[in-house]
């Protein structure tokens, strides 16, 4: 919508303004939260800022290479310009493998990291979702409502991210083990984000006419309900 | 009964409890899921109204309509091109990003033929510049003059390059402010041609 934030002669770019403080937001949080359920914030803190330059470069490289042909025949537009081409889902899975493995060579507890990392990932979903709704590309289905002509599938994305937030604070509250909270919200926000894709203009679609995204989301949340029945199982037993 | 078996049989009763409310959810989560992925399936994308939509620069409206003239004196009216997705390049020659990029267009504008319009909007440079720049890139897509720079303002452009990708109803899909590899532009064009 807006890919520029005027203030006087000086244009920011509006999804890179969003993205630094969501990043910002999301590290300070994760501080603080670390913090709040005694874990070591240093190390987090550290394994968290790694993880996002890594993926940075992450999503630049899966997209170089999804684009190979191209940029083999002129090395130098892997380097510039930088403004544009990211994959994102090629960042976050970077981001997240170098994560995991930092937090094995650290033997950090895998369920309490997870716990820690939620709100920061609650976060930063809050700013792509924002930043592609205010410049973005792509929107929201047509509606066929006389007063609103597209659905505005990010602001739908927001509100699933704020439900999940409100989850999480409630299940670190009473956290039943080890992870709990971040598998309860991570739950949620597969599912809310299961019932928003078929809203999104741009959604993957098979020939069939299925929404391929929703199949993985609706994996995502059973598997996750699944991890909690059997942690609550086995922690009642010790118990 | 002993006071320690009541308490065993209470947390095994409390624990059965806890459990079957998980599994509930997780079945009532699978069904409902299941549901509405086939409802979702079942309901057909809807229609676009064009009528509800304003005129305006940015994603999901339409793109402002326009009739420039290129330095031949050939005319061009954006509303005229529907049916097709547009890509609309604000340029300059003095602009070093904007000859970085031009090449790429010339080469999708000759790779999609037909199937595409790509559109130069210079900004407030004269007809022989125009010419020049065309000469120099081998330029065969339409270079519009804009001499008052009407229609940059009309598209909010703050910096050049600025690049629109228009779908085939005329409503403006993307915005890329700055400039544009080759490949992002095959990546936009791909998901604006697709859609």
């Amino acid at each position: 919508m807006y890919p520029f934030i005027s203030l006087g002669p000086i244009a920011l770019p509006t999804k890179a303004v969003i993205y630094i403080l969501g990043v910002w937001f999301g590290l300070a949080i994760l501080e603080k939260t670390a913090a709040h359920l005694a874990q070591n914030w240093a190390t987090l803190y550290s394994l968290a800022t790694n993880a996002l330059l890594i993926g940075l470069v992450g999503a630049r490289t899966v997209f170089v290479l999804l684009h190979w042909q191209i940029y083999a025949a002129n090395l130098l537009s892997i380097f510039w310009p930088l403004n544009t081409g990211y994959d994102v889902w090629g960042g976050l899975i970077t981001g997240g493998v170098y994560f995991f493995f930092m937090m094995r060579a650290k033997q950090l507890d895998y369920g309490q990291t997870a716990d820690v990392l939620t709100p920061c990932l609650l976060i930063l979903f809050f700013a792509i979702f924002l930043a592609d709704y205010l410049a973005g590309p792509g929107y929201g289905a047509a509606t066929g409502w006389s007063n609103l002509s597209f659905h505005p599938v990010q602001l739908y994305e927001i509100a699933v991210i704020l439900v999940a937030g409100l989850v999480w604070w409630a299940a670190h509250q009473r956290p039943l083990f080890a992870g709990y909270s971040f598998l309860l919200t991570a739950a949620v926000v597969a599912f809310g984000l299961l019932l928003t894709t078929p809203f999104h203009g741009n959604a993957w679609i098979t020939s069939s006419g299925w929404y391929l995204a929703q199949f993985i989301y609706l994996f995502v949340t059973i598997l996750c309900l699944l991890t909690i029945i059997y942690f609550t199982t086995k922690y009642k037993q010790d118990k | 009964m002993n006071t320690n078996d009541s308490s065993l049989k209470n947390a095994t009763s409390e624990n059965s409890r806890h459990v079957g409310l998980w599994w509930g959810l997780l079945l009532g989560a699978a069904v409902v899921g299941l549901l509405y992925i086939i409802y979702s399936h079942n309901t057909a994308p809807r229609e676009l109204d064009l009528s509800q939509l304003t005129e305006a620069p940015i994603v999901g409206q339409l793109a402002p309509d326009f009739t420039l003239y290129t330095a031949a004196g050939d005319s061009i009216t954006l509303s005229e091109l529907r049916g097709r997705p547009v890509v609309l390049n604000f340029w300059a020659s003095w602009c070093g990003p904007c000859r970085l990029e031009t090449p790429h267009f010339q080469a999708f504008s000759e790779q999609y033929g037909d199937k595409l319009a790509v559109i130069g909007i210079n900004q407030q440079e004269s007809a022989a510049t125009i010419n020049e720049f065309a000469a120099e890139f081998d330029l065969t897509y339409p270079l519009l003059l804009d001499k008052d720079n009407r229609i940059n303002q009309a598209y909010a452009v703050f910096g050049l390059p600025t690049t629109f990708f228009i779908d085939e109803n005329g409503v403006v899909f993307d915005i890329s402010p700055g400039a544009i590899s080759q490949a992002v532009l095959e990546d936009r064009l791909a998901k604006l041609i697709k859609q």
